[in-house]
């Protein structure tokens, strides 16, 4: 892209923008440069040419990630401490009125509807206090298969609709065939209603954003018209087990010298992650609509990652991005275990995998190569660190079990004595933890300044012992969630569709059963590396045991950290906690209180069975079901069983039992609906 | 469907105005007056699409430019006539007159139960992503070289 396209787009000479940039990735490729050369001063001489070879890519792909992350955060650091805003970008005054109509997404599939339907009410009473509700329509946009729970989203729609503010429109939709998944969902709706509003703001369905924040949004794109999507960066929050508790003090913590960081150099290039941005709807759908991919998956196919790649498209097409940490009032919620994050960062492995093949396509903008370098990079470094441990250890143990050769057989005066600078060594590792370490330490600092009121935060000694207390979870995770990813990119290009579906679970978080079925291989190779190790390669022992403990302890560790139980000790003890925690904000005491509200009227029937019981309800799915397109084929012999169960279940009080291609078939069918309501009236 | 084809006429009609809301007094004018007036023109194989259409021919004049198909719009009706009480505040002269209360009428038109805004059709094409296919050039690269 030309400096020209960059100078129309913002405010701001490119020059400085390249200047960051300069900065941020020269300084990442020095310190590499000289970590490397150190690192080559370091292997022992009498290696073996293709281990030293080997280690040496290993060691620079790992340590310049380092690096990046590293410098990344000190510039952001530094831009918050001077409390600097992202330049390039126009603001309007907090008051200044909208012009224009937003539609607030809610893309759903086979979600807790009550928790749906909570948040987008306390959204709405949020955006109601601003007075400039009536720019707001909201969309539950639903894939949902699951029959019960699309019955179930339609109840509570209608009963969320009563209590909405009467100048914000609450609209649902079902889709009867969710193609291309979210992608799809969003493009249905844009291309149905997209002409209607300018901008659409995305949420995940367990998003919350402060009206505040969504006004300064919209206010934010009407003032900078070459602007396609905004970025606030989430923040996570209503988490209770120790797990969600550690992630979010980390988010809280780290979060901002992150963003920040990442801020300083995107400038307007920045990326898109899903959801909590604001999206203009016409560069959208000028931009953005979703190719299938040619070749097989996991290369080929449907998009899955959308996001990275809707953002790059945007910006190929003359748009700007923006990634906005002044935006607060932008909240997720976290994976509450480490299981659930596992699959979850499964999903997103295959996706950010998959940009492998778009990375390198024609007319993207180097800046969005970039941010899918990244991405690929979030889960290659794992399998990338594993096989450096692998190859480094394994060069020792080749000492032990091989010991050197001193005199060759070419004849020498003195003997060949390797050469191994341990203490070289021993600074690149302790530089690699700094780099890792250090930014936890700025990111603290910046939470306390931040946080006048220290009683919020549990006092800064809580604030302290919580980052060591998360620096040593991280390197007894980190082993872990290493091998959960290697895992992942091994079973993606051999080409293995895993499905991981989670079991159920009660609140008292990951099962033995679970944990043992996803941890085993864990336990397993760290005692058989501890063993190893021990044994043949001592010298590296201690070095490795933060590893070789993390992996054995793999399976307590995911229970342990699973459990609210434990969480709310560590809360009492006054450790992770965050002043979300000791004082909510507002739009989440408000989403707790219409989440009581909603629960307690939650019937005991659920899908057809309480449409054959509710009249309103039946009435109401039946006119419903125009909007959400025309209905899926069902085999003779589903719609006659479902039909004579329906019968047996109004005749006799016989459980229906039905299957889910069952219970859609009814559904489906207004006139058996309507009968079977009505038969009941019979009935009773 | 046989639980209803084994009951009177009578005892449909009767459900069919239950489940819209009706009961005890009103209940027993307005099947009086139902199977009075239409008892000979419903269609016995299928009691509930006639009354269906009967309410349809009453009411397709509060439903605004009707959305979807006859059906939908029926039932988007009566969850409205459901949800308001309009067994209670229409009573028989929905059916005698074709009358609905002022409230009503205002709800349907101000479309309460709206699910989604009218569709506005805009077209959204896909993009074109030029991807390089690995083993397409690798095959490349290996044949120049077999070639020569």
């Amino acid at each position: 892209m030309s400096a020209d396209i960059f100078e129309n787009l913002i405010n701001l000479n490119p020059e400085r923008v390249r200047h960051r940039r300069i900065k941020v990735f020269g300084l990442m490729i020095v310190s590499t440069l000289i970590a490397t050369g150190k690192w080559l001063s370091s292997i022992p001489t009498d290696s073996f040419w293709l281990t030293k070879v080997l280690m040496t890519i290993l060691f620079i792909l790992t340590f310049a990630w380092i690096a990046l992350f590293f410098w990344s955060s000190i510039f952001g650091f530094f831009e918050l401490m001077a409390k600097r805003k992202v330049p390039g970008i126009n603001w309007l005054p907090k008051d200044a009125p909208l012009t224009t109509k937003t539609a607030i997404l809610m893309p759903v599939y086979n979600e807790s509807s009550v928790n749906v339907f909570a948040n987008l009410l306390a959204m709405a009473d949020s955006l109601h206090t601003t007075e400039q509700g009536k720019y707001f329509d909201m969309f539950v946009l639903s894939d949902t298969t699951n029959p019960k729970v699309w019955v179930e989203e339609e109840r509570v729609w209608l009963e969320a609709k009563q209590k909405m503010p009467k100048e914000i429109n609450l609209y649902y939709r079902r889709r009867a065939k969710n193609t291309a998944r979210k992608s799809g969902n969003i493009e249905d709706f844009c291309t149905k209603w997209g002409a209607y509003y300018d901008y659409m703001i995305v949420l995940d369905a367990d998003s919350l954003l402060e009206g505040s924040t969504m006004v300064k949004m919209v206010q934010l794109m009407q003032a900078n018209p070459k602007t396609g999507i905004i970025q606030a960066p989430p923040m996570c929050l209503n988490g209770h087990s120790l797990f969600a508790r550690i992630q979010q003090f980390a988010g809280k913590v780290y979060g901002p010298i992150v963003s920040a960081g990442l801020a300083y150099w995107q400038v307007g290039d920045s990326n898109y992650w899903g959801h909590n941005a604001i999206i203009r709807v016409k560069a959208f759908m000028e931009c953005c609509g979703l190719p299938v991919l040619k070749g097989k998956a996991p290369f080929g196919g449907m998009i899955l990652s959308h996001d990275f790649v809707e953002a790059a498209l945007i910006r190929r097409g003359g748009w700007a991005a923006w990634l906005l940490p002044e935006l607060k009032g932008s909240y997720e919620e976290c994976p509450p275990t480490m299981i659930d994050f596992a699959i979850r960062d499964r999903r997103w492995c295959q996706g950010n995998m998959q940009h492998l093949k778009i990375l390198i396509s024609k007319g993207l903008h180097p800046v969005s190569r970039v941010h899918f370098t990244i991405g690929v990079m979030s889960y290659l470094s794992s399998p990338l660190w594993l096989a450096f441990l692998v190859v480094g250890t394994a060069i020792v143990l080749g000492r032990g079990i091989f010991p050197p050769v001193y005199f060759e057989e070419v004849r020498t005066l003195f003997p060949v004595w390797p050469i191994f600078d341990k203490l070289g060594t021993i600074t690149l590792f302790a530089l690699s933890m700094f780099m890792l370490i250090f930014p936890k330490f700025l990111g603290l600092i910046v939470y306390l300044r931040d946080n006048k009121n220290k009683k919020k935060i549990g006092g800064a000694w809580s604030a302290f012992k919580s980052v060591i207390a998360e620096i040593g979870m991280s390197v007894l995770t980190a082993p872990i969630m290493m091998m959960f990813q290697s895992k992942f990119v091994f079973d993606i290009f051999a080409g293995n569709s895993v499905s991981w579906n989670t079991q159920n679970r009660d609140d008292t978080g990951t099962s033995f059963s679970e944990a043992v079925a996803r941890h085993l291989s864990h336990t397993i190779l760290g005692i058989v590396s501890t063993i190893v190790i021990w044994f043949y390669a001592h010298s590296i022992f201690w070095w490795m045991l933060p590893i070789t403990v993390g992996l054995m302890l793999s399976i307590p560790i995911s229970m342990f950290t699973s459990r609210v139980t434990n969480g709310e000790w560590f809360k009492k003890h006054k450790f992770f906690l965050i002043p979300e925690e000791t004082d909510a904000p507002k739009i989440l005491r408000e989403a707790k209180a219409h989440l009581k509200k909603l629960e307690s009227h939650v019937p005991a029937l659920q899908g057809v069975a309480l449409l054959v019981d509710n009249n309103v309800l039946n009435a109401l799915h039946i006119s419903m079901l125009q909007v959400n397109g025309p209905a899926p084929d069902f085999t003779r012999e589903v719609s006659q069983n479902a039909e004579i169960k329906l019968e047996n279940y109004l005749t006799y009080g016989k459980e229906m039992d039905l299957s889910k291609e069952e219970e859609l078939s009814l559904l489906y069918n207004p006139k058996l609906l309507l009968q079977a309501n009505i038969g009941k009236f019979l009935k009773d | 469907m046989v639980a209803l084809k084994v009951q009177s006429l009578e005892g449909i009609v009767t459900a069919y105005v239950q489940s819209l809301g009706y009961c005890r007094e009103s209940l027993q004018k307005t099947v009086s007056f139902l199977m009075e007036t239409y008892a000979e023109k419903l269609n016995h194989e299928d009691v509930i699409a006639s009354l269906d259409e009967i309410l349809y021919a009453i009411v397709k004049k509060y439903i605004p430019t009707p959305r979807g198909e006859k059906t939908q719009a029926l039932a988007l009706f009566k969850a409205v006539f459901l949800l308001n009480d309009g067994a209670e505040t229409c009573g028989l002269s929905l059916w005698e007159k074709g009358e609905i209360t002022s409230e009503l009428q205002q709800l349907l038109k101000d479309n309460m139960l709206q699910s989604a805004p009218q569709i506005k059709a805009t077209k959204m094409e896909a993009q074109k992503i030029e991807t390089i296919d690995f083993f397409a050039s690798l095959n490349k690269i290996f044949h120049m070289f077999r070639k020569g």
